[in-house]
């Protein structure tokens, strides 16, 4: 019988574990959208704006382009440049996402929170990354 | 009546463990080392990004600059659309075909050599005297109009790869048929990727990324996030830009994809992407993507290529022979 109890108590401890393993999944599942986006212009910031008023715009320099924030979300609406990939690139809303015009040099990126458990990988493969079409290059 | 213990004891506490490392697993409460990123735009006409964990500013300044220096001059090398006034490339061999041997590095004619390799690894799927051929598929792209079908055949027999002859000791090359151009667009990056490897490694960089547009590079782990090694993500074929539904975790060694979905123009509903079948003259239709993973860029980025040019059951045996492993979607 004395068995029996400490088992009990295994279960009780193990299903109090797993509460609070919940409740951490719970409170860094739930952690707050990404508030800013960066506009970057080779490798250097140029603009930073808030996600959470929608709007469409042309970042600075670029009359050319056009941006959409909806719903705290960010995208290329329209560019100019000729293989479209950063509109086809869509929305972005989580920390280290972007999306590049290669030929215009210009990304915008949803800023990494330090803090955060980011959950996102360190880097993506065979994501229909911009080439430079002027160059008239296709890689194999 | 005795009641069995629900959990054989050995069991119990594995679980309990388990549960444990779950609850405080997130909390990450390492030492954060210092990470450095920077981004390259002008590279082999794509975005690369460099990452780096555990350096202080000024010896990650020193690594970085270094590191986009051999890559500019690896991409100049290989570029075929440019000259550059101070170094011979293979725009300069293209434009030199059945005229002259030309002098290049003995950097440039390595690569050559590999790429005369390749050839006969991939059974001749990856074949770098393909210019003639790719070039009217990229004019085709252009103009989102199909290439004539002749055309293709004419440029087909002004690709063989014995046009290509390369001197050693002389450090020279040469393309001997005046029709034939030389694109590497297949092997540059992974080849890139891994004379960055290789420098990063006499300077004794432990803990990186590294993104040649894709092609990832990855050596050691990001400390300071709890994590034991990097993550890669695969692009998702049918998911937008950036998703990914698999990842890849590792320590040290490279994953290429080679995808039917990142390059591609439609004439009539009908989808033609970018990695053309040097046998057929036209794209590839065994997979949507295949990603290779094993230790060395080159081989990686070539063996993707290769893998997408057959069925699954034709690459087995070469990706065993490589000790590589491919993910095809």
């Amino acid at each position: 019988m004395e068995r029996k109890y400490t088992d009990r108590k295994d279960l009780i401890l193990i299903i109090c574990l797993l509460i609070t393993a919940g409740l951490l999944y719970l409170l860094f599942s739930f952690k707050k959208p990404a508030s800013t986006c960066e506009i970057i212009l080779d490798g250097k910031v140029i603009q930073t704006v808030s996600l959470s008023e929608d709007q469409t715009f042309s970042p600075e320099g670029f009359p050319e382009i056009t941006l959409e924030i909806r719903n705290g979300k960010i995208r290329f609406l329209s560019s100019d440049c000729p293989d479209q990939i950063c509109v086809k690139s869509g929305f972005i809303s989580h920390p280290g996402e972007y999306a590049i015009c290669l030929p215009h040099r210009l990304m915008i990126r949803i800023p990494e929170d330090p803090s955060s458990t980011d959950s996102r990988p360190d880097a993506v493969t065979g994501k229909a990354v911009p080439n430079v079409h002027i160059c008239g290059r296709i890689f194999l | 009546m005795k009641k069995k213990s629900l959990l054989p004891s050995g069991k119990r506490l594995l679980i309990f463990l388990l549960v444990l490392t779950i609850s405080t697993g997130s909390s990450g409460c390492q030492k954060s080392a210092k990470k450095h990123s920077c981004d390259f735009y002008d590279l082999f006409d794509t975005f690369s990004n460099f990452t780096c964990y555990g350096l202080d500013d000024e010896s990650f300044g020193r690594i970085k600059d270094g590191l986009y220096d051999l890559l500019l001059s690896f991409h100049q090398e290989t570029d075929i659309y440019h000259s550059y006034p101070e170094i011979a490339n293979l725009k300069d061999l293209n434009d030199s075909t059945g005229i002259s041997p030309l002098d290049l590095s003995p950097r440039l004619i390595r690569f050559l050599s590999f790429c005369k390799d390749a050839y006969e690894i991939s059974d001749g799927k990856v074949n770098v005297m393909i210019g003639a051929l790719t070039s009217l598929w990229h004019e085709a792209r252009e103009t989102k109009t199909l290439p004539d079908e002749t055309l293709l055949r004419e440029a087909a027999t002004h690709t063989d790869i014995s046009f290509l002859s390369i001197d050693p000791d002389a450090s020279t090359a040469y393309i001997t048929d005046p029709a034939a151009s030389i694109d590497v667009g297949a092997l540059a990056k992974g080849y890139a990727g891994r004379l960055a490897m290789e420098y990063l490694a006499e300077e004794g960089v432990e803990n990186y990324i590294l993104s040649l547009g894709g092609n990832i590079c990855v050596h050691g782990k990001p400390l300071g996030t709890g994590r034991d090694a990097f993550v890669v993500g695969l692009q998702d074929p049918d998911g937008p830009d950036g998703t990914y539904n698999e990842t890849v975790s590792l320590t040290d060694g490279c994953v290429v994809t080679s995808g039917d979905y990142q390059r591609y123009f439609e004439v009539d509903g009908i989808r033609y992407h970018h990695i053309i079948d040097p046998m057929t003259l036209y794209p590839a239709a065994y997979h949507h993507s295949v990603t290779v993973i094993c230790d060395d860029s080159a081989l990686a980025d070539l063996l993707s290529t290769t893998l997408f040019l057959m069925d699954e059951k034709e690459g087995s045996p070469l990706a065993e022979q490589f000790n590589a492993k491919v993910i095809y979607k």
